[in-house]
C-alpha cells in the first residue's frame, strides 16, 4: 500500500521535490582560516570556539598532507550546525564530507572535546584525500583512511586510540576479508574504528605509497591488489595487525 | 514502483482519448502537420554534491554549489496533430565562468572548469482534454525517453584535475496544458517526471587509478513552458523557460543538479 503510492506522491509533487536537496539559508557568520572558512550560526557554541576549531582544523589538514604524501592545497568551507536537525543529519556528532564542492557539514554541540575535534577533521579528511586521490573504491578506505591520519596534537583520539580499541574489542571485530567487501559494510561505529586502526597500522608500518595505490581498489580485486602492494596476504596482514595491537595494550 | 504509475498514466493515455475527444468539442484539425522549431539562449548549471549517500539513507547535498553559465542551442520537430503528437529534440549546452556559491558569497572558480551536455528526448503526448472549461485551454499526458551525454571538468589547487562523465538514459511521464487566448498566440507548460539509468566514468589526474566507472540511477523535474506567436502562415517566434532538477546515486559519487535556461527561436511549419 505504502510502496504504491510512493510513486504517485512522487508524482504528483515533483520527484525532485521529494529527492532534491534543501534549499540554502543564509543565517551563517564565516571566519576564515588558513585553509578553511567556517560559517556558523550566529551567537553559536561554533562561533564561541571558531578560533579552536580553525586551529584544530588547520592542523589536521597540514597532518593528512603530509602523513599520506599527497599534494593538496584547496580552501575548504565547514558549515558547523547546531543539531542534528539543523543540519538534517542523524545525530549530534554527525558530519558530511562534500569533495566536489569543497566543503562539509557537521554538528557543532558542547562539550568542546576530542569527540568534536575528532569528527571534524575526519570529515576534512574526506574531502582532502578524495580530491588528492580520486574516488575512493571501498567503504572500508574511504571511512577508515579518513580516521587513520587524525592529528593528535589537541586530542587523544588517534593511532594509539584506534589500536587499544582494537585490542579490548578483538572478537567483536569483523574479519578485514567483511571489512573490504562494500555489500556487508554497514557503516557502524565499530567498522570505522577497526578499519581506522588497521590502515593505520600499515601506514605505519609501510608508509602511506601503498595505500595511495590501494585507496581505489574495489572490493572485488581488493584482496590481490592488496597481496601484490604489500607482498603478503590480507589474512596474514590482519594476523600481524592484530597481535601488534594486542601487544601494544599490554605494555 | 516508479513503474506502477507510469504504466498506470500510459494506459489512462491510450484507454481515454476516444470518449475524452467526443466530449471535447471538434475544434481541432485532423490532419497531420510537422513543425521544425531552433532555438538559442543562455542557461546555467548548479552541482551539489551528496557524497557517499547510501541507498535508503537520504543525505542532504553540499551547502556549497558548483555554478556555471553558458550558452544553449536546440533543435526540435513535432510531428502529428493537435490532439495528439510526436516530439523529437536535440539540445547542445555548454557552461564555463564557474563559480562557488555558499550562502553568503561567491567564490570564482579556475578559467577552465566547465560542462558541456548533450541531449535528446522523444515525446509522445496527447491532448485528452480539450477546451477544458475555457474555449482555447486543453491538458494532456505524455511519456517520454531520451539519452543525455554530460562532462564536467573541475579544478582543485595546486594542479588536480577531475572530469566526470555522465551517460543517462531517462523516462518520464509528462503532464501538459495549453492555452490559445488568440489565434495567433499560444502558451504551453509541461511539467514531466521520471527516472534514469546512469553511467559515470571519472578520471582524475593524481589518482592510481585514472579513470574509474560506476552504474547508477536517478531522477529528473523538468518544467518547460513556451509562449509561441505566429507571424506569418508557416513562421513562428518563441521564448521558451526551461528548468530541471535532477540527481543520482551512484556507489560513493551521489550529488544533485539543476539546469535554467531562458531561449528565443523560430518555428516553421503548419
Amino acid at each position: 500500500m505504502v510502496a504504491g503510492a510512493l510513486p504517485i506522491l512522487w508524482l504528483s509533487v515533483g520527484c525532485n521535490s521529494v529527492l532534491g536537496p534543501s534549499k540554502l539559508d543564509n543565517n551563517w557568520r564565516s571566519y576564515d582560516s588558513v585553509h578553511f572558512s567556517l560559517f556558523v550560526r550566529p551567537d553559536s557554541f561554533a562561533e564561541a570556539n571558531q578560533a579552536r576549531l580553525a586551529e584544530v582544523l588547520d592542523d589536521q589538514y597540514t597532518t593528512t598532507v603530509a602523513r599520506l604524501g599527497i599534494t593538496y592545497t584547496g580552501h575548504i568551507s565547514a558549515f558547523l550546525y547546531t543539531s542534528a536537525a539543523d543540519a538534517a543529519l542523524a545525530c549530534n556528532r554527525c558530519g558530511m564530507g562534500y569533495p566536489d564542492t569543497e566543503a562539509l557539514r557537521a554538528t557543532c554541540q558542547a562539550p568542546l572535546d576530542g569527540n568534536l575535534f575528532y569528527l571534524l577533521s575526519h570529515e576534512a579528511n574526506h574531502i582532502i584525500q578524495r580530491n588528492a586521490m580520486g574516488r575512493p573504491g571501498t567503504y572500508f578506505m574511504n571511512d577508515g583512511l579518513a580516521s587513520a591520519v587524525i592529528s593528535t596534537r589537541f586530542h587523544g583520539v588517534g593511532n594509539e586510540f584506534f589500536w587499544a580499541w582494537t585490542a579490548s574489542h578483538a572478537s567483536a571485530i569483523p574479519a578485514l576479508s567483511v571489512l573490504i567487501d562494500d555489500s556487508k559494510w554497514g557503516g557502524t561505529d565499530d567498522e570505522y574504528k577497526a578499519s581506522a586502526s588497521f590502515l593505520a597500522y600499515l601506514i605505519d608500518r609501510a608508509g602511506p605509497a601503498p595505500i595511495r595505490q590501494l585507496y581505489q581498489v574495489e572490493s572485488r580485486s581488493f584482496a590481490q591488489r592488496f597481496n601484490a602492494l604489500y607482498g603478503r596476504s590480507l589474512e596474514d596482514l590482519e594476523r600481524d595487525w592484530r597481535a601488534f595491537c594486542a601487544a601494544r595494550a599490554q605494555m | 514502483m516508479r513503474w506502477h504509475a507510469s504504466a498506470l498514466i500510459a494506459l489512462l493515455v491510450l484507454a481515454v482519448p476516444a470518449s475524452a475527444q467526443d466530449a471535447a468539442g471538434t475544434s481541432a484539425p485532423s490532419s497531420s502537420t510537422v513543425t521544425w522549431r531552433f532555438a538559442a539562449g543562455k542557461g546555467s548549471l548548479w552541482i551539489r554534491d551528496v557524497a557517499s549517500s547510501r541507498f535508503g539513507r537520504r543525505v542532504d547535498a553540499s551547502p556549497v554549489s558548483w555554478e556555471g553559465h553558458g550558452l544553449v542551442f536546440t533543435a526540435e520537430r513535432d510531428r502529428g496533430t493537435a490532439r495528439r503528437g510526436h516530439h523529437l529534440e536535440v539540445s547542445f549546452e555548454q557552461s564555463g565562468s564557474a563559480v562557488f556559491r555558499t550562502p553568503l558569497a561567491e567564490f570564482p572558480r579556475p578559467a577552465d572548469d566547465r560542462a558541456i551536455r548533450v541531449g535528446g528526448r522523444y515525446e509522445y503526448r496527447r491532448y485528452l482534454f480539450v477546451d477544458l472549461g475555457v474555449r482555447g485551454f486543453d491538458v494532456g499526458f505524455g511519456l517520454q525517453g531520451g539519452a543525455e551525454f554530460a562532462s564536467v571538468t573541475q579544478h582543485f589547487d595546486p594542479s588536480l584535475e577531475v572530469r566526470v562523465r555522465e551517460a543517462n538514459l531517462t523516462t518520464g511521464v509528462v503532464v501538459a496544458a495549453r492555452l490559445r487566448p488568440l489565434r495567433r498566440i499560444q502558451v504551453e507548460v509541461a511539467w514531466a517526471n521520471g527516472g534514469a539509468l546512469v553511467r559515470t566514468t571519472q578520471r582524475h589526474s593524481a589518482a592510481a587509478e585514472e579513470t574509474v566507472h560506476d552504474w547508477g540511477v536517478g531522477w529528473l523535474t523538468d518544467l518547460t513552458a513556451r509562449a509561441d506567436v505566429r507571424v506569418s502562415n508557416r513562421m513562428t517566434l518563441f521564448v521558451s523557460y526551461f528548468d530541471t532538477g535532477r540527481g543520482r546515486f551512484v556507489l560513493l559519487d551521489a550529488s544533485a543538479s539543476g539546469r535554467r535556461r531562458w531561449m528565443v527561436g523560430v518555428s516553421h511549419g503548419r
